[in-house]
């Protein structure tokens, strides 16, 4: 087992770094190693989108409840059986148009690729709003793919957060510290930057009272987006004076293929994680234009997903995806292995897994592919709804919320919490 | 439908209409019972509640117009009925008198929704954001850095309409604004310089042969080197391991020892251990800039000691049009012959080189990957090349032959290596740089934020309380206002413990100062105190003194130091050495102290009235000169104020004169007033008829961005300010001159990137296994051809057809090859011919497009139709319903993606759209993935014996030569929606051209949503009609449709 961090800390040294207006990161290291815990530990969720569906025969159980028999794709989670609870039967209530519900995954908005859509907040940009302010970096939107920072996380106005898409930049940012000399520089920037915005927000806000209506959406959202700015500036402040958390890891390099990306995104969110970095993180697998490094696949992902019932295409398929499986259950397996307190990572955790596609071979957004891992539930059973009448997939996200401790009863489409799914 | 179930609805809708009085506009009048008569009668049989033909039921489809989701369909339902596209031939049709006047009814409706919403927004577009490619290029041009690269530090940009320049998609996140600061702080960073003097120009020149790179390429048998035509003596090889013990592991290595004229490269990759191929690597440039570089190259044939001329050729030996394969006179697919090989054992022969004409090789210099330029190597003929490159310090730039083969001469052990070599090759003479070019100094980009005055020499604001020391005086400065350890003890400062005390004096002038210090030490110990003088956080040169007095006999200790600028120093004694001795009782030999009585600081005199320099600018000027550029407007006082604001706070804050500036620019670059395109002229007043006129600035900046990218230049913001531009004289003069100055490169490059989708090019890489001659030349060619054709249809205002045929290509060396065109050598795009019987000419036809519409493997009729469509036709796609299974095709050729369509057509719900979208991309089928051309398909694996299978040549430099296996026929006939049959592209192009109208329409919508970043409206189609006949007598000339756009009311209105 891996313990997160051996040198206890004083939390008056915490306290002092901080300042009065930040809460504590509560870091293992700030705990006896075998006692009680003062305080709650911290709770964290990751949100995992694989954009061109998951083939459904090979993934969902044939029978609901603790019995199921494993299937292919569960297989590869088998060590986890107790530790996961498979959805069938879900959907978010509204949401269509094929690819254009990616941006949808995690906001449920309804009727993406319409004229008349507008996204609203993600998941993880809910939660940040409430618990972003406790770590280093508030929520962390994350993706893999050929090109393009598209991502699964939305601000409250639903404008995109373009994901990181360089494993190697974001170690950077979160674990290599500069000198002194630096820090005190980047305060100093970060004070400049603040007293720009407060420049330039003064002048966006005189023109919003001029404009017509089209307009002034535009100039909302960059008054929005400057006093974002400004707020996690005042924030980035007191952090740039912490020391960044050590890692014994080397920068990662920024591979080109499918699986040694996946693999780098998740030992990303892994370190991230231990060192209490973020606790929300979002990842966008993006497969389009994959095919490379494989095992038993040659032919561009997308063109898979419309296997049209062809036996070779299916067989690539489940390699393609079952590669993407593997992944996730080693990232699994790192949590579980480390120990937080009395508990594991795992527990802590919340690992969403889904698609925005219930059949990507005709662009179905019902009946979507949905696993939860971790994160401190009675899980290790098949919740299945009804495959005409799918139950709101949002219920799910509030009780994330929930678990995660938010007072929300209520997100996106939502009509309640999941039923079914009780917390450990 | 029954009648009373149509009334049914309605009420329902009238109910809701009350609900939601404000959004639901006009409940329905007279003119609806009509429009609901007609629909009733025409349409209701398919698209009622029971059927939903095409998942439309147009008895339940809301009038609330000013829902976007029901105004596009509505619109589409004009669309069909307008084209006479339903209701269905086989059906009833309506009088042409219901037709006209259900259509007029329904215009009305539609234009005023969409007037209404026009009001509400003050016009049809928004203000938006810059996209990252006008970002980039607005800060070269106001920067004066013309290879500035910060888009890619900028998140991708989204899409609407098929552009990355409307407003509807540029959204601001706080992702983008933080991306935003950190961008603008790298561009300033750039424009400022750090060398302190002007950079000497030199001029650097060696033999190609010298370079580590060629003799390395050299000792791995990859070049020899050449005196004259032959073998330069010198050359030894020699066997490196023992062959016959280790014969896996031994090879012919060489060592050259003599003089060479210049060297012959005879394979493109020199080896896995040299990717970066050949260098001019003895010169290293130290100092940024621009660079001119010239090199000499000739082609050869190498022949064992010596060098032949060079024949021609690239390993495609082709018949013309079609790749180099053929039906024997069995009806056999072979590939054209190749001679035999010769019969010299131990000899690697690579495929090479036929035809009549004088060979050319080429050569690729890149730097850092990234291509600088192609260049000819003609035969026995050293050409000298010159281009002009920014190099940053330490940069090399990279040669790679494109023409030759990946290996050459075999150096195994049991090898005579290149002495024993038959084949192609490049030789390179020398090499030479000269540069730093350094026009003027202080250099443009620094002149651009601070003048041509030195930064150092700007002033900067006064500490208010500190002592001033006036030019030529001394100052005393007062030992109480020394901060730091220690204390005063009544007239004396004394430091007791290591550390600095400092003070601030206010430096009247720049210059050299001198700093005097009077004091005394308290001993203790066995050496005297240390101190050092300081300024800022430097020591003063020569400023370490041991303290060697007692008190009563304090000494002077001065030391000099520089200020740049006037304005606040500081200055501080550091004491290093603190000692307590405590074996001494005696309080004086205790503890090392030092005491100072008096320290003064000396100003350097005047300078020479005459030697003074103009006065330079305040940061108030250099602001407001800056921000008018930004801006692209005027700017007046007030606005400055809060960017002068943060200049002064960071001054006074001690903040160097040019770090405080670059604070307020980066302010000015993070304003809305930089960012947003569309606040030039203010904010547009409301009309109560919608459409306002743009002012004079912000008209300046649409047409600067339409066809430059990026910001206008003085001569357009000097128009705007007389308030002329909108002259259509002088808009006319102006779009000439635009298209004329090189910045419109930027309008072909991404106005084709982007309605081309030529910026897909690398989506996808073409399969090596199936297309294994696609290498980097023929990429770069490609786009180069698209653009250049581009730029030709604008300079000569060709006609529209253009588009979709035309008499000559634009085409190099390797287009030749693919194309299947004979004659033609060299790097250069040219003016070719068209032979007759080929099918090239026009856009359709171009690798490039072809590319883009194709993934890496197969292409997919669907997905060309569907490009035909938005691109050419300015048809919009409707998305597939879903629950349909896509169509795509089968690289294994199991089944034919023909067989595919058609099974996928027999749906009826799919059948309405394919019908438009599949005939186009079926008559581009004889065209593979990097648009060669086809008649049979090329399949994944190996041909089993007797399958029909291909030789096929990589591209010299990147692959060897495949054996493809090929699978059936391509037919490329079909027919079109409305029954028009075509057999082949010749055929549909054909089709294509009897609307020249449709095709300019098209053109005239792009460029409108290109040019004003917003769709194109119902209402907004009278205009683009009055575009389309006035461009008529032109034949609908390219330039002609630009500069009627830009004489259009949607141009020039918000």
């Amino acid at each position: 087992m891996t313990h997160i961090a051996t040198a206890p800390l004083s939390r008056r040294t915490f306290l002092r770094a901080a300042g009065a207006t930040l809460a504590l990161p509560f870091l293992d290291a700030m705990r006896p190693a075998f006692g009680q815990t003062t305080a709650a530990a911290p709770r964290r969720m990751i949100s995992i989108c694989t954009n061109l569906g998951v083939l459904e025969r090979h993934f969902y159980p044939a029978t609901a409840g603790h019995d199921y028999a494993l299937t292919p794709y569960l297989e590869t989670l088998k060590d986890f059986r107790e530790h996961f609870t498979v959805f069938s039967g879900t959907s978010l209530p509204g949401v269509g148009g094929g690819h254009s519900a990616e941006a949808t995954f995690l906001t449920g908005a309804p009727h993406p690729g319409t004229a008349s859509f507008r996204n609203s907040i993600s998941l993880d940009q809910f939660a940040a709003e409430q618990i972003g302010h406790q770590t280093r970096v508030a929520a962390l939107p994350l993706v893999v793919s050929k090109s393009g920072n598209q991502s699964l996380s939305f601000t409250g106005s639903g404008v995109m957060l373009p994901a990181e898409r360089s494993p190697a930049e974001v170690f950077k940012a979160l674990f290599i510290a500069g000198d002194a000399a630096s820090v005190e520089k980047q305060v100093e920037n970060l004070r400049t930057g603040r007293s720009i915005l407060d420049a330039v927000a003064a002048r966006a806000a005189t023109l919003q009272k001029q404009v017509g209506a089209a307009d002034r959406e535009r100039l909302d959202q960059y008054f929005t987006s400057v006093r974002e700015v400004e707020r996690r500036l005042l924030i980035a402040e007191e952090w740039e004076r912490k020391p960044k958390p050590k890692v014994d890891v080397a920068v990662p390099k920024d591979p080109e293929y499918l699986p040694e990306k996946l693999a780098a995104m998740y030992d990303l969110a892994y370190l991230a994680f231990t060192t209490d970095s973020t606790r929300l993180i979002t990842l966008l697998v993006k497969l389009d234009g994959f095919s490379e490094h494989i095992p038993g696949v040659s032919t561009d992902a997308h063109n898979l997903s419309h296997h049209v019932e062809r036996e070779d295409k299916l067989k690539e398929l489940m390699n393609l995806e079952l590669a993407q499986f593997q992944k996730l259950a080693a990232f699994l397996k790192r949590l579980q292995a480390t120990a937080e307190g009395d508990a594991n990572l795992l527990d802590r955790t919340q690992v969403l897994y889904g698609s925005n596609l219930g059949n990507g071979n005709n662009h179905d957004n019902k009946n979507l592919p949905v696993i939860l891992a971790g994160g401190g539930f009675k899980h290790g059973q098949h919740l299945a709804f009804d495959k005409t009448n799918n139950y709101p997939l949002s219920n799910l996200y509030v009780t994330m919320l929930q678990r995660l401790g938010l007072e929300t009863g209520k997100f996106s489409s939502s009509t309640g919490t999941m039923r079914g799914l009780e917390m450990a | 439908m029954m009648k009373s179930q149509m009334r049914n609805t309605f009420l329902q809708l009238a109910g809701v209409a009350l609900l939601f009085a404000p959004i639901f506009q006009a409940p329905l009048c007279a003119a609806d019972k009509g429009m609901t008569a007609f629909i009733q009668q025409h349409c209701a049989d398919c698209h009622d509640a029971d059927n939903k033909k095409g998942n439309l039921d147009l008895t339940a489809l809301p009038t609330d117009f000013a829902n976007p989701d029901h105004l596009a369909k509505w619109v589409q339902v004009f669309d069909r009925i307008e084209s006479g596209e339903m209701p269905p031939k086989k059906k009833v049709q309506p009088t042409p008198a219901a037709r006209k006047a259900f259509l007029a009814t329904l215009t009305k409706q539609l234009t005023a929704t969409e007037g209404r919403a026009l009001t509400a927004d003050g016009g049809r577009t928004s203000v938006r954001r810059m996209n990252r490619v006008e970002y980039e290029s607005t800060l070269r041009d106001l920067l004066g850095l013309p290879l500035l690269r910060v888009q890619e530090s900028l998140p991708e940009d989204g899409q609407q309409f098929g552009f990355d320049k409307v407003a509807g998609a540029l959204d601001i996140s706080h992702v983008q604004m933080t991306k935003y600061l950190q961008a603008a702080d790298a561009a300033l960073r750039q424009a400022v310089v750090k060398a302190v003097a002007r950079p000497e120009t030199k001029i650097w020149r060696e033999p190609a042969a010298k370079q580590d790179t060629m003799r390395s390429a050299i000792a791995t048998h990859n070049a020899v080197p050449l005196a004259g035509r032959a073998l330069a003596t010198g050359l030894k090889t020699h066997v490196v391991g023992n062959p016959a013990s280790d014969y896996g592991n031994t090879y012919r290595g060489a060592t050259f020892s003599g003089e060479a004229d210049s060297a012959a490269v005879l394979t493109g990759v020199i080896g896995a251990h040299q990717p970066e191929g050949i260098q001019m690597d003895h010169f290293r440039p130290t100092v940024a800039g621009w660079y001119r570089v010239r090199f000499s190259i000739w082609s050869l044939r190498w022949e064992r000691t010596k060098a032949l001329p060079a024949v021609r050729g690239l390993v495609r030996n082709f018949t013309a049009f079609s790749p180099p394969y053929f039906k024997n006179d069995a009806g056999q697919w072979e590939f054209t012959r190749l001679p035999e090989p010769k019969p010299e054992a131990g000899r690697m022969e690579n495929v090479e080189f036929y035809g009549a004409t004088k060979a050319t090789h080429i050569i690729r210099a890149s730097l850092k990957g990234v291509p600088l330029g192609y260049f000819d190597a003609p035969s026995f003929q050293p050409k000298t090349h010159e281009f002009k490159v920014w190099l940053n310090p330490g940069e090399r730039i990279s040669f790679h032959a494109m023409t030759l083969p990946s290996s050459a001469a075999h150096n195994s052990g049991v090898n005579d290596g290149v002495v024993g070599y038959e084949g192609p090759a490049v030789a390179y003479d020398w090499f030479e740089a000269e540069g730093p070019l350094v026009d003027q100094w202080p250099p443009e980009s620094q002149r651009r934020l601070f003048g041509a005055t030195p930064v150092a020499a700007y002033p900067r604001p006064m500490l208010a309380g500190a002592p001033t020391v006036e030019a030529g005086a001394t100052a005393k400065l007062p030992l109480a206002d020394f901060k730091g350890p220690g204390q005063m003890l009544g007239e004396e400062r004394y430091l007791n413990v290591n550390g600095t005390v400092t003070t601030t004096v206010n430096c009247a002038v720049p210059g050299e100062y001198e700093m005097a210090v009077t004091a005394f030490e308290t001993h203790a110990g066995n050496e005297a105190a240390k101190m050092t003088l300081m300024v800022g956080d430097n020591e003063m040169p020569h400023g370490r003194f041991s303290v060697d007095a007692l008190r009563g006999a304090a000494k002077t200790f001065r030391a000099k130091f520089r200020v740049e600028s006037a304005g606040p120093v500081t200055v501080g004694v550091q004491f290093v050495n603190d000692f307590i001795d405590e074996t001494k009782a005696n309080p004086f030999e205790h503890d090392r102290n030092i005491y100072f009585t008096k320290i003064e600081v000396t100003a350097p005199k005047p300078p020479p009235a005459d030697a003074v320099a103009a006065k330079p600018a305040d940061h108030r000027s250099l602001l407001l000169g800056f921000a008018t550029r930004a801006f692209r407007r005027p700017v007046t006082g007030g606005e400055l104020a809060p960017y002068a604001a943060i200049v002064a706070a960071e001054m006074e804050r001690g903040t160097k004169f040019e770090e405080a500036m670059l604070a307020g620019y980066k302010a000015i670059l993070c304003s809305p007033d930089f960012l947003f395109i569309g606040l030039e002229s203010g904010v547009p007043p409301r009309s109560a008829k919608g459409l306002a006129r743009l002012g004079d600035h912000a008209l300046a900046s649409r047409l600067s961005y339409f066809l430059w990218n990026s910001m206008p230049d003085a001569t357009l913001l000097d128009l705007a300010a007389q308030r002329t531009l909108a002259q259509s004289a002088t808009l006319k003069a102006q779009v000439e001159r635009m298209l004329a100055d090189p910045r419109s490169e930027r309008f072909v490059e991404h106005f084709t990137d982007e309605w081309l989708e030529l910026k897909k090019i690398d989506f996808t890489t073409p399969d090596p296994a199936l297309y294994p001659e696609f290498d980097p030349w023929l990429h770069d060619s490609m786009l180069e051809e698209s653009r250049a054709t581009f730029r030709r249809l604008l300079t000569q205002n060709r006609g529209v057809r253009e588009l979709i045929s035309s008499d000559t290509i634009l085409i190099n060396q390797r287009l030749a090859e693919l194309y299947g065109i004979r004659d033609v050598n060299g790097a250069e795009l040219r003016e070719v011919k068209v032979p007759a019987g080929s099918p090239r000419g026009g856009f359709l036809t171009q690798a490039s497009v072809l590319k883009v519409t194709a993934n890496g493997t197969a292409t997919s009729p669907v997905l060309r139709g569907v490009w035909v469509m938005e691109r050419i036709l300015g048809l919009p796609r409707q998305p597939p319903p879903s629950n349909i299974p896509a169509v795509e095709p089968d690289a294994t050729g199991a089944v034919t993606i023909r067989q595919m369509i058609e099974k996928h057509r027999a749906d009826a719900a799919c059948a309405s759209c394919h019908a438009k979208m599949d005939p186009p991309g079926m008559a581009l089928e004889s065209f593979d993935v990097i648009g060669g051309y086809r008649d049979r398909y090329r399949l994944a694996g190996n041909a089993k014996k007797g399958e029909p299978s291909v030789e096929i040549f990589g591209s010299g430099a990147w692959q060897n030569r495949a054996r493809i296996r090929l699978g059936s026929d391509v037919d490329a006939s079909g027919e079109l929606a409305d029954g028009q049959k075509f057999a082949d592209l010749n055929g549909y192009r054909a089709l294509l051209l009897k609307d020249e109208d449709a095709l300019a329409r098209n053109v005239a919508r792009q460029l409108i949503i290109y040019a004003t970043g917003a769709g194109i409206r119902f209402s907004d189609r009278n205009a683009i009609e009055a575009i389309v006949a006035k461009t008529k007598a032109s034949q609908h000339g390219i330039r002609s449709l630009v500069h009627e756009v830009v004489a259009s009311e949607l141009f020039q209105t918000k």
